[in-house]
């Protein structure tokens, strides 16, 4: 039945005022329209929730709309202050994604393991079944051979359920063998943040877009993968004229089309470039000195690290040495940078002299704020974590850090890739809240939070398998329980020939593996599934996401899910209460001792009678790490190792929901919770500086008034980073360097958003953008198909010169959301030394005419 | 009818001709401008529809970007073929 007109009207009148007050920038005028509480609007039946947006990084605030179960609308949450009420066009299927036709339903099992990677095979099971099965096999691995178990989770997992996850993992299998997907987008990144600052946080938030003078994207395509990012940064530019956006990349994107300057560069060229602008930041003395001899220490690393080729790569000489730095003084430093002429820096990268020159001039000048932007292309790189540290290095050297509308800021992927992936502990080899495995003092305080025995955890001191480790031993036969959740592995890694069993005869481990998939729709990962679970989706379920940066926000259950589809939280508890039966931690059930103050095992059911109390006591818990003074034995080792976890303090519960969303650190002032939005930089808490932080920790009367608490010495580390070359050259036999990555429509690998008619008509195949004279020269007409072959395999794919990217002679694009073009089939599957975080950016390949 | 809202930013030389052309789209109203940012409804049978509408606009010569605020689906049948 369609709305009445009383109805309709008042829609149209909502629509109107929330997008006039959003033009208007009056987030003030639109206080009143998001509700704090669920409340009756219009005297109807309809309930507003809050939520958070399920696609990219943004992290945007939304509320939503239900009526008899059934979301009918939603909007840009105004009081959310990363978003203040905008989303962008992906907005239209928020809720449209959860009703798709082909959502599963039902637990899926399949016996037959020569039917993997068909849909054949399946057949409908009940929870009982398949949660036995599950819990069977990861139990019989387990106790044969733990290093032949491995979970590969999600920066789409809400906090609480990644959190439990890694619990389960680490506590309770005393396995390392977890890793997120985050580790193919922002590994690189985390590494780069704890090498320099010991803390993986950035300085800023989104408001630096509001101060900025100069935007610099490197290797970032925000038009399309931060949408409303760029809307921010487009309204900063519209409101001064004199503000100035340059586009530092390798290829011409949607985000070059409306820079006021491109600088196209190639063969790392990233590194060189910048550390040409380090070299004459101190050649002509512009470097900031009093920053400098406030804030800095100078380090060099281990160079000539190779490409991690090998799986043995980890465990060679050089791969142990990777992570070794050593103090230098400034002068030595400055020494290093001198070969960093323009001249050579043009040489190695194709940037003209005068551009870098214009780069490095924005530096020098101490009168502009200058907002850096980086993402996939920065860390999807042979050496990703370098140019992270080269970043950070020319903000540090020349001052233009912790200041609103100056810094550099790392931009992330997923919805929950901070929140969940890299601060719950769902790396190998990591614990949650920053903690790692390695370290004594850190296994100690999980012990405390967690009630665990004094060196129960002495067990998992040494990392787990990485991701691309986890699908190498995969592809060697050398896994035999893998469980995902929430990724689409068969699409997403790279060398998807070695790792789908499709190359060589010994690299076939995928078809002998147990594989368990969580999931909400059918993927190609899941056609390699033995067991399908199907999961409770966005809000058919309450969850917590926390985004690029670091805000922390709640997202409501709002609906159910459909048919038998559950809650990830409860399939956990089913299958670690079956895989923990008959263990114990100290004499009591290894489980209860885990997790039965959430669940009651014998009930089969958790201990609250809503979902808002089964997070809000999980979040307690975890709550505790940024929280020692929660629990004394915490407390007392946080006290006596000097761990400082209250660095990334977080809030109680209910604060997230009252406030819309915080960034953390969260500080209790005066009985009120208040977000930290400049860390490090001082000023009244009010007003977001890190007041409570750099008086409890930190240093007053510095620089800028910035203090580093959290780094050594309270001094973040400028370590010099040399150009290197990629893991491979173009030659005469694969010429072209072929980059993947996203665009707007589709988003993680296209599982959700594909299913929506609209969005794969505006983008409906996977095209790979060529130059039209490289096109021409080879006979390749737009629309013809094509073989892409590199080194690793091949695919066919139709190629194009009127793509969204432009990319210059000799370079390629492609995106990966399509699963019959399956472009990583072609991917090179090397990785940053240092971060594990494969290149996705730089594969050399040649094209074939199809027919030809 | 799906009711969606949504800001279209523009550039300044732009936002005059964008405002004025935005009408001619099957069920496109402009209810404001402020400074270059200017106020539309779409109004369409279907999300997919009112998609392709805002889709069409963000490539129009002069448009910046397309920011949605608030969408109403209770009215469409390709979601909901018995009503909510």
């Amino acid at each position: 039945m369609s709305m009445d007109i009383t109805r309709r009207n008042f829609v149209k009148s909502t629509a109107i005022a929330m997008a006039t007050a959003a033009a208007a920038g009056s987030v003030a005028g639109m206080v009143g329209c998001a509700p704090r509480v669920n409340e009756p609007i219009n005297g109807d039946s309809t309930t507003k929730t809050l939520a958070v947006c399920r696609f990219c990084g943004c992290g945007c605030g939304v509320i939503v709309e239900v009526r008899n179960n059934k979301v009918v609308s939603v909007y840009g949450d105004p009081e959310n202050d990363s978003n203040r009420g905008l989303n962008c066009v992906k907005g239209y299927y928020l809720s449209k994604i959860l009703y798709a036709e082909d959502r599963l339903t039902k637990p899926l099992i399949r016996e037959d393991n020569s039917l993997k990677g068909t849909d054949e095979g399946f057949r409908e099971a009940t929870w009982t079944e398949a949660l036995d099965l599950v819990a069977e096999k990861l139990r019989e691995t387990w106790k044969a051979d733990k290093s032949r178990l491995a979970f590969w989770g999600s920066g789409q997992q809400p906090i609480v359920e990644g959190y439990a996850q890694a619990k389960f993992w680490k506590a309770g299998l005393l396995s390392n063998n977890i890793d997120p997907n985050a580790r193919l987008c922002m590994a690189s990144a985390v590494v780069g943040f704890m090498n320099v600052f010991q803390t993986d946080e950035p300085a800023g938030c989104y408001a630096d877009i509001d101060d900025a003078d100069v935007f610099i994207t490197w290797g970032a395509n925000m038009a399309e993968a931060h949408p409303m990012l760029y809307s921010r940064v487009m309204t900063r530019k519209i409101s001064n004229p004199d503000v100035k956006h340059y586009d530092v990349t390798t290829l011409g994107t949607r985000t070059s089309a409306t820079a006021d300057k491109v600088i196209m560069f190639g063969n790392n060229g990233d590194l060189a470039i910048t550390n040409c602008i380090a070299h004459y930041l101190i050649e002509n003395e512009t470097y900031d000195k009093q920053f400098v001899a406030d804030h800095l220490q100078f380090k060099s690393g281990t160079e000539n690290i190779g490409n991690a080729y090998e799986d043995g790569y980890d465990k060679s000489e050089i791969g142990q040495a990777v992570d070794a730095t050593q103090s230098i003084t400034f002068e030595e430093y400055a020494e290093r940078l001198k070969p960093y002429t323009y001249e050579y820096a043009s040489q190695i990268s194709g940037a003209s002299v005068e551009d870098i020159q214009e780069l490095y001039e924005l530096f020098a000048n101490p009168n502009i704020k200058i907002t850096s932007f980086w993402t996939m292309g920065v860390n999807q790189h042979n050496r990703g974590t370098w140019v992270n540290h080269n970043l950070h290095n020319i903000h540090l050297l020349s001052g233009h850090y912790c200041k609103p509308g100056d810094g550099g800021f790392s931009l992330t992927g997923q919805p929950s890739a901070c929140g969940t992936a890299r601060e719950v502990g769902t790396f190998c080899h990591r614990l949650p809240a920053d903690l790692v495995v390695a370290n004594e003092a850190h296994r100690r305080f999980s012990e405390a939070v967690w009630n665990l025995p004094e060196g129960y955890l002495d067990e998992i001191k040494t990392p787990g398998f990485h991701t691309t480790k986890i699908f190498r031993e995969l592809s060697n036969g050398n896994i035999d329980f893998l469980w995902t959740a929430h990724n689409n592995w068969a699409q997403s890694m790279s060398n998807l020939t070695r790792f789908l069993g499709r190359g060589a005869e010994d690299k076939r481990g995928i078809f002998d593996a147990f594989i368990v998939v969580s999931e909400v729709y059918p993927t190609i990962s899941t056609k390699y599934a033995n067991v399908v679970l199907p999961a409770a989706m966005w809000v058919e379920r309450e969850g917590q996401f926390g985004n690029g940066e670091r805000r922390t926000a709640v997202f409501e259950k709002a609906v159910d899910p459909p048919g038998d589809a559950m809650w990830d939280l409860w399939m956990l508890m089913e299958i670690a209460k079956r895989v923990l039966n008959g263990e114990t931690i100290d004499g009591e059930d290894a489980f209860d001792r885990l997790f039965g103050q959430w669940y009651d095992k014998d009930a089969g059911e958790f201990k609250f009678g809503t979902q808002r109390e089964v997070c809000s006591s999980i979040w307690e818990e975890y709550r505790t790490f940024s929280n020692p003074t929660l629990n004394e034995r915490a407390a007392a080792i946080n006290t006596e190792k000097k761990l400082k976890m209250e660095g990334k303090q977080l809030a109680p519960y209910e604060e997230y929901i009252y406030n819309h969303g915080m960034t953390w650190p969260v500080r209790e002032v005066d009985g009120k919770w208040l977000p930290t939005k400049w860390r490090f930089s001082y000023g009244p808490q009010e007003e977001g500086y890190d007041q409570i932080g750099i008086e409890m920790y930190g240093d007053k009367g510095l620089r800028k008034d910035i203090s580093f608490y959290k780094s050594a010495d309270h001094r973040p580390s400028v370590v010099f980073r040399p150009w290197e070359p990629p893991a491979e050259i173009p030659d005469d036999e694969y010429p072209f360097v072929l980059c993947t990555g996203r665009l707007l429509e589709h988003w993680h690998t296209g599982s959700m958003t594909r299913r929506v008619p609209a969005l794969n008509t505006a983008l409906p195949e996977a095209l790979l953008d060529m130059n039209a004279a490289d096109m021409e020269e080879l006979g390749i007409k737009d629309g013809d198909r094509v073989k892409v072959i590199s080194r690793w395999g091949e695919c066919e794919i139709t190629a194009s010169s009127a793509g969204r990217t432009k990319p210059r002679e000799k370079y390629l694009f492609a995106p990966f959301f399509a699963e019959e073009t399956l472009i990583n089939l072609v991917q090179q599957e090397m990785y940053c030394p240092l971060s594990k975080e494969p290149d996705y950016k730089k594969t050399c390949v040649r094209i074939e005419k199809v027919g030809a | 009818m799906v009711i969606s809202s949504l800001v279209v930013e523009t550039i300044p030389e732009y936002t005059e001709a964008v405002a004025a052309k935005l009408p001619g789209l099957d069920g496109v109203e402009v209810h404001g401008v402020e400074g270059c940012k200017i106020v539309i409804t779409i109004e369409r049978p279907t999300v997919d529809e009112s998609h392709d509408t805002a889709n069409e606009i963000s490539f129009w010569e002069g448009v910046l970007i397309v920011n949605l605020i608030y969408l109403n689906f209770e009215d469409d049948e390709t979601i909901y073929p018995d009503g909510v």
